[in-house]
């Protein structure tokens, strides 16, 4: 059965390679995207993350500020954030100055009021002129706040648990929390996964290790490179529909070959192509950005994923799309919606946070944030393997839905 | 070969097949003819098990099309109606993807190519890619795409459509040698000439509907071994029934009819009793019996009309 998918993914290569230079400016697709991106945001030329510098006004002086204090220390080895101590007049005056990122107030009573079980609140002020790095802050304090409030829900007794989580003595494993989030309740469990994700995050940067610090265009980069990805897709694609229009797809299926082959040919060819791509792009990111990665075979793993999910997205819609004219004004606008919507156009750190629950039914998110992981914040495979597990599942049913929606198709005649 | 039984399909609102059943014998050439929108394109596909059809059953080589797809699509060449190819390939390279997919490789498939190619002139162009190729010559490499593999069954959707007379004799030729060489052959056309020619056993179809099927000889006998006469004029308010005396009336319609007379006699007494009745006749056409003349009464139309 490969062998008739080769056959397909071969053909389809020869035809393109017949044409060089479309071929090559779809490869470059993405690379245009990122490096437009790239230095759109990046005007001042210092591709290096600035460290993200923090006030803290620590009213409470109890356990809870002790948790907030390792969570910013674990992050980036330490050497992203820089924590600063400072009073209620001090740090208003600092932020408004744009002296800092943030500006986070824990009230008097938080600790107490935490292991009551009572809602507590910590203010946080971010500057305004600041982008990604207020957003940053923002998201680790409110991770915190998430895996607080659920220690403090599952371990209400025995309460000397929490307090060892909460002094820091004893950083819970991913699988202890698993443990604990699988008691959980539904809505508390729909957010798990990326709950304990963050923890283990946080737990694999070891202090002492040398780190490179934040990349700025790690930031930016993954997505860019997801757009790309898909409209290089979206052309390579376009072939099924052409294919159909044109008759040489009922000839295909006249033949012993079946839907599927047809299909997993495509994919077979579309997937050498975003990986060509790919591979140009990290080189790039290397080479140009100086983004590093800690562990090549996440990057791999993520790579590969992508490179699948990037044909099944398209697949999916070119199924059901009959003419070239319809997938040419059609396909743009669906891959821009799942782009924005996954917060690959605009950082997801910076949207709302209804964007942000969204997000997360946009298969595109589980990409960005996978490789914002990998090359932003350097962790290992054991740390994404939820976003491994979305972008290969999503990737491979919609394939499948795709192919049987085009074998139904046919079938019928539509 | 082919038994082919009560075969319906309708697409969203067209009724394309209702109720086509035929067979087709061993090494036979078949015609399926029928005018534009008949149903042949939609019988085909079918037959070569890209489409489904709504009820019926089609079995070929004593097996489903259906559950055996894939074991019988691989004995059976299909040439389709649209020219199906990779544009931006050549001729050769066109045939190593298709033979390729029937399981033909290395020296047989390189032999194949070449023998294709050669029965079909295109050999000196094999290298050029398809799309500056002309019309008929992208016709041609159709054609010889559902032949590479030698298929033991091949069904041919118009296959000359679109190319010069001489061309079409050539193709026809080749037609003819592969049912020599023990093929069995669906030939699909519009054109009563390529039928007659061509076809050992003919169907007519029209709006899904075989309306005749039979050798040469026994739809011409449908007709009758009369002479089928359409006069054109103004009868308006004569009863022309009255007039036709030892005719047979096919059909009627505004200013033209036709009927069939036993012997020409018959005819000029017809004649004379529409000048008598002061019919203005404006023209006369008599055909003898052939498969156009049973066409035009099966379908009550001209073929050229549609
Ligand atoms: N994919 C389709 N969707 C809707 N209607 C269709 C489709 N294909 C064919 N039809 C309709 O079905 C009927 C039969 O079409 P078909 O193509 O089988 O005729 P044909 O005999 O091959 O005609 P032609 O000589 O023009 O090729 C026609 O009325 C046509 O409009
Ligand atoms: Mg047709």
């Amino acid at each position: 059965m490969s062998r008739y998918a080769l056959s397909i993914a071969l053909k389809d290569l020869k035809r393109i390679f017949k044409a060089p230079l479309s071929l090559v400016s779809m490869l470059m697709l993405p690379i245009v995207i990122t490096v437009i991106v790239g230095f759109t945001f990046g005007t001042s030329g210092d591709v290096k993350i600035p460290r993200i510098k923090v006030l803290l006004d620590d009213e409470d002086g109890g356990i809870l500020p002790g948790f907030i204090r390792q969570s910013f220390q674990k992050v980036g080895s330490g050497k992203m954030v820089e924590l600063v101590d400072t009073k209620a007049d001090e740090g208003r005056r600092l932020i408004d100055r744009g002296k800092a990122s943030a500006f986070i107030v824990i009230p008097k009573g938080s600790s107490s009021a935490l292991l009551d079980k009572k809602p507590i609140e910590f203010l946080i002020t971010k500057n305004p002129s600041e982008l990604f790095l207020p957003a940053i802050v923002e998201e680790i304090l409110k991770t915190d706040a998430v895996m607080l409030d659920g220690a403090v829900r599952l371990f209400g007794e025995p309460l000397d648990t929490v307090r060892t989580f909460l002094k820091g003595e004893h950083w819970p494993s991913g699988s202890e929390l698993s443990r604990v989030f699988a008691l959980a309740r539904r809505r508390f469990v729909l957010i798990t996964p990326y709950i304990s994700d963050s923890l283990i995050t946080v737990q694999t940067v070891r202090a002492g290790e040398k780190n490179e610090g934040g990349n700025f265009f790690a930031l930016i980069f993954p997505g860019s490179m997801i757009i790309g990805l898909l409209f290089i897709s979206m052309i390579a694609q376009r072939d099924i529909v052409k294919e159909r229009a044109r008759g040489t797809l009922k000839r295909v299926l006249s033949g012993p070959t079946s839907a599927g082959e047809f299909i997993i040919g495509k994919v077979m060819y579309n997937f050498f192509l975003t990986s060509i791509s790919l591979i140009v792009l990290l080189v790039i990111a290397r080479l140009v950005f100086g983004i590093g990665v800690k562990s090549p075979l996440a990057l791999a793993v993520v790579s590969l994923g992508t490179a699948l999910l990037s044909s099944g997205l398209v697949i999916l819609p070119y199924g059901l799309i009959r003419s070239e004219r319809a997938a040419v004004a059609l396909m743009p606008s669906y891959i821009i919606v799942l782009c924005l919507m996954g917060g690959a156009m605009m950082p997801y750190e910076t949207m709302s946070r209804l964007l942000k629950e969204a997000a997360r039914y946009s298969p595109v998110f589980w990409v960005v944030d996978a490789f914002k992981r990998v090359m932003f914040l350097g962790v290992d495979m054991g740390d994404i393997m939820r976003n491994i597990e979305v972008i290969n599942i999503v990737g491979i049913l919609s394939i499948l839905i795709g192919t049987a929606v085009l074998k139904r198709r046919a079938a019928k005649g539509l | 070969m082919i038994d082919v039984v009560d075969l319906k399909k309708s697409y969203a609102d067209v009724m394309a097949l209702r109720g086509v059943s035929f067979s087709v014998k061993e090494g036979e050439i078949f015609g399926l003819l029928g005018p534009n929108g008949a149903g042949k394109t939609t019988t085909v596909s079918i037959l070569s098990g890209v489409l489904e059809a709504d009820s019926g059953s089609v079995s070929i080589a004593g097996m489903d099309i259906k559950r055996d797809s894939k074991r019988v699509k691989r004995l059976m060449g299909v040439v389709p109606q649209e020219i199906a190819l990779y544009e931006e390939l050549s001729a050769k390279e066109n045939l190593h993807f298709w033979g390729g997919l029937y399981g033909l490789s290395g020296k047989d498939l390189e032999r194949e190519t070449e023998r294709v190619l050669e029965l079909v002139e295109l050999t000196d162009r094999a290298n050029d890619p398809v799309k500056s190729y002309s019309g008929g010559m992208k016709r041609r490499l159709n054609l010889i795409i559902g032949l590479i593999h030698r298929p033991r069954i091949i069904l041919l959707d118009e296959p000359t459509l679109g190319i010069d007379p001489q061309a079409r004799l050539k193709i026809l030729d080749i037609v003819k040698g592969e049912a020599a060489n023990g093929s069995t052959i669906v030939y699909t056309t519009h054109y009563l000439d390529e039928a007659e020619k061509l076809c050992d056993r003919i169907a007519i179809i029209d709006r899904g509907e075989i309306l005749s099927i039979g050798t040469l000889a026994e739809i011409a006998r449908l007709a009758g071994e009369e002479d089928m006469v359409t006069i054109t004029g103004d009868f308006e308010g004569v009863a022309i029934d009255s007039l036709l005396e030892g005719a047979r009336l096919e059909y009627i319609s505004e200013g033209v009819c036709t009927f069939s007379v036993p012997e020409r006699p018959v005819l000029g007494g017809i004649l004379e009793r529409f000048f008598k009745a002061g019919v203005k006749v404006r023209n006369i056409e008599v055909k003898e019996p052939s498969l156009e003349g049973a066409f035009v009464k099966l379908t009550g139309r001209e073929l050229r009309d549609m």
